[in-house]
């Protein structure tokens, strides 16, 4: 007799280490099945992943490139380089010349003559037109950039500018001093005499003083005019893109959604059940609101219900099952399902309602679910219509899980399902049209395609991922 | 016929081929353990199912030396996770109602790993676990009152109980194990 329980340890614990049992035929094809499946989520997330960052580096390119587009218009862009080199290049040739003219004018040594040292003196045009030309190297002001056409056109044809206003006055005889310059060069092939040297040096004081103020005035632009209005447009365009319109929209519609009911895991064996009906029916009602930026951009949050409505035809085979095992109706990968409560089941604790349920008997599953959709979408403009392509996540939470079975006038069952897990996400592609787009309200129509990643379906079996896709009116408020 | 070591590497990698393989090289005996753990085939399917899920997904996190020590601690933790969700008033109502009458004898004269293991399946949930925790597994009664959320006192006499059960089923198939 084996009295001590030490014993009794030893004994079961070497049973344990010896004990092994044959494994189900089909062990292995399940785990198979559900690692594929989680192979399949796994790419498929990695795809949404790699499309979303896709898109946030796209949208920043486009953002930061128009950033960058205006810095670059404040600054002198090649061809005004290439301007300024070139009027450079003409200032210190034409500066060359005059001081080999000048040179060469020392020579006669008349007593009216200037002499080398006073032409030196600050005060001569020569060292002006130096000053000037550097000055003119420099774009110091901040509104320089003057369109590059309008520059070549003033230079190539000073005499035919108006003068109308101030500022173009100024910037007219800016340039012109530029010519000056440049022309200086064929006035120094003649011989210059002192009083054309006192002359120019009038001249070039003139000139001095108006690109004086023409720089005042530069700093101080006229809102009206065509430059100002440029140059505030571009300054400001990075703004205007960012300028916000909200929208509350309502929408009721109808879809329809893969089929998520499948056989209950109702009895000790797997039941048989089929859906006459490819696809379920899915009543749907949003709200949402969304923000619409003026070049393109949206951004929407929403909330929705979806009924998520399966019919087909249930059978057990009656020769195969002993019992139904009400307490593990049925599961989904992520969870068992349990009975919340049973209205009708004949003999439910008796676990003898096979006779029943051996029948073919319509089964209607009808899945409650409450969705919050996040869009990115870019919208764009049609005569009066507006567009809107969206795209983005959507996270449902399932509320309620009937399933009944029967008939119409006596349900063999008719119970709520309680899940574990009842969390489901996805990602949504969508449309809208607004039809009109003023403040108020106004009509449009919404389209939405919803791709889950988790399984809803009642058997690791049948693990689907399911999809919902609805159309329908949409009421929008414009603020 | 790859090296376990080799097989370990592909299931790291998440070739499907060593996944296969390693699930045919210890299914068998996974499945002997899951058993041991539930009352009925069908949820130690359910257990051998989840377990070699999770085993895949965290065999990367794998440095031991013993391999299947290691594994079958994933199966017990899956087990002791689904019996902190089973447990239900139900389960102390099964206690509760429990009686040596009730224990099915076996008809074997010769008490064979199986009909030992049977035995073991027979025993009340909260019973089962905690002999297997501490009699097959060798965890201290501390330990599986913090594993299965029961007070200490309540393991020692849980165990005590399963035992007597145990010792009795034995004593009545007459045999002796001197």
């Amino acid at each position: 007799m084996m009295k001590d329980k030490k014993n009794i340890d030893d004994i079961f614990r070497n049973a344990s280490i010896a004990y092994s049992a044959a494994t189900p035929s089909n062990a292995w094809e399940k785990i198979d099945a559900a690692l594929k499946t989680k192979r399949r989520r796994r790419l498929i997330f990695w795809i949404s992943f790699s499309s979303f960052s896709l898109f946030l580096i796209l949208f920043s390119i486009f953002i930061f490139s128009d950033f960058d587009y205006q810095i670059k218009s404040l600054m002198p862009n090649n061809s005004k380089v290439q301007l300024i080199e070139k009027q450079k290049y003409n200032s210190r040739k034409a500066v060359d010349s005059s001081t080999t003219t000048l040179q060469n004018f020392e020579k006669p040594s008349s007593e009216n003559s200037l002499t080398i040292s006073k032409i030196n003196q600050n005060s001569n045009p020569i060292s002006k037109a130096k000053k000037l030309s550097k000055k003119l190297e420099i774009p110091s002001e901040p509104n320089y950039n003057v369109s590059k056409n309008k520059n070549q056109s003033e230079l190539q044809e000073p005499t035919s500018i108006s003068t109308k206003s101030i500022q173009n006055n100024n910037i007219i005889e800016s340039h012109r001093l530029k010519l000056n310059i440049e022309n200086a060069e064929i006035n120094s092939k003649v011989l210059v005499s002192p009083a054309e040297l006192v002359k120019a040096d009038i001249l070039l004081s003139k000139i001095e003083d108006s690109i004086i103020s023409t720089t005042k005035i530069d700093d101080n632009l006229q809102p009206n005019s065509a430059l100002s209005r440029d140059s505030i447009a571009k300054t400001n365009k990075l703004k205007d893109r960012f300028i916000p319109e909200f929208v509350i929209s309502s929408n009721i519609a109808f879809g329809f959604t893969s089929k998520i009911s499948q056989a209950p895991k109702l009895t000790e064996f797997t039941s048989t059940s089929t859906t006459n009906e490819k696809y379920g029916k899915v009543p749907v009602f949003g709200l949402n609101i969304g923000i619409y930026f003026t070049k393109n951009l949206s951004l929407s949050l929403g909330i929705q219900h979806f009924n998520l409505i399966t019919n087909g035809e249930f059978q057990i085979p009656q020769n195969n099952v002993r019992y139904v095992n009400v307490d593990n109706f049925g599961y989904t990968t992520a969870g068992i399902y349990s009975v919340q409560n049973i209205e009708t089941l004949y003999n439910t604790r008796s676990y003898n309602p096979v006779d029943y349920l051996s029948k073919l008997s319509k089964i209607t599953q009808s899945i409650s679910m409450i969705e919050i959709p996040i869009s990115l979408g870019y919208h764009w403009n049609l005569n009066n219509w507006k567009f809107n392509a969206t795209t983005g996540f959507s996270f449902g939470k399932i509320v309620d899980n009937q399933i009944k079975i029967g008939d119409e006038k006596s349900w063999l069952l008719n119970g709520k399902l309680k899940s574990i897990k009842t969390s489901i996400s996805g990602i949504n592609f969508g449309g809208e049209v607004f039809f009109a787009r003023k403040k108020g309200l106004n009509l449009g129509i919404k389209s939405d395609l919803i791709m889950y990643l988790n399984s809803v379906s009642m058997s690791s079996d049948f693990s689907h991922k399911p999809f919902i896709f609805y159309i329908g009116p949409q009421l929008n408020y414009w603020f | 016929m790859k090296s376990l070591e080799d097989i370990i590497a592909g299931c790291k990698k998440k070739k499907a081929w060593a996944q296969a393989e390693l699930f045919e090289m210890f299914s068998d005996k996974m499945f002997g353990t899951c058993l041991y753990y539930t009352d009925n085939k069908e949820d130690a399917e359910d257990l051998l199912h989840d377990g070699f899920l999770k085993i895949f997904d965290n065999i990367g996190n794998y440095s031991q030396d013993k391999f299947e020590a290691w594994m079958r601690k994933i199966f017990i933790n899956i087990a002791l996770m689904r019996f902190r969700r089973m447990k239900l008033a139900k389960e102390i109502d099964e206690i509760n109602s429990f009686t040596l009458s009730s224990i099915p004898f076996v008809e074997n004269t010769e008490m064979q790993a199986n009909d030992l293991i049977a035995l073991i399946m027979k025993l009340p949930t909260q019973y089962r676990m905690v002999f297997n925790l501490y009699a097959i597994e060798g965890y201290k009664h501390r330990e599986i009152a913090d594993m299965l959320g029961i007070n200490e006192g309540t393991s020692k006499s849980n165990l005590s109980r399963a035992r007597q059960i145990l010792q009795s089923q034995l004593l009545v198939q007459e045999i002796d194990f001197k």
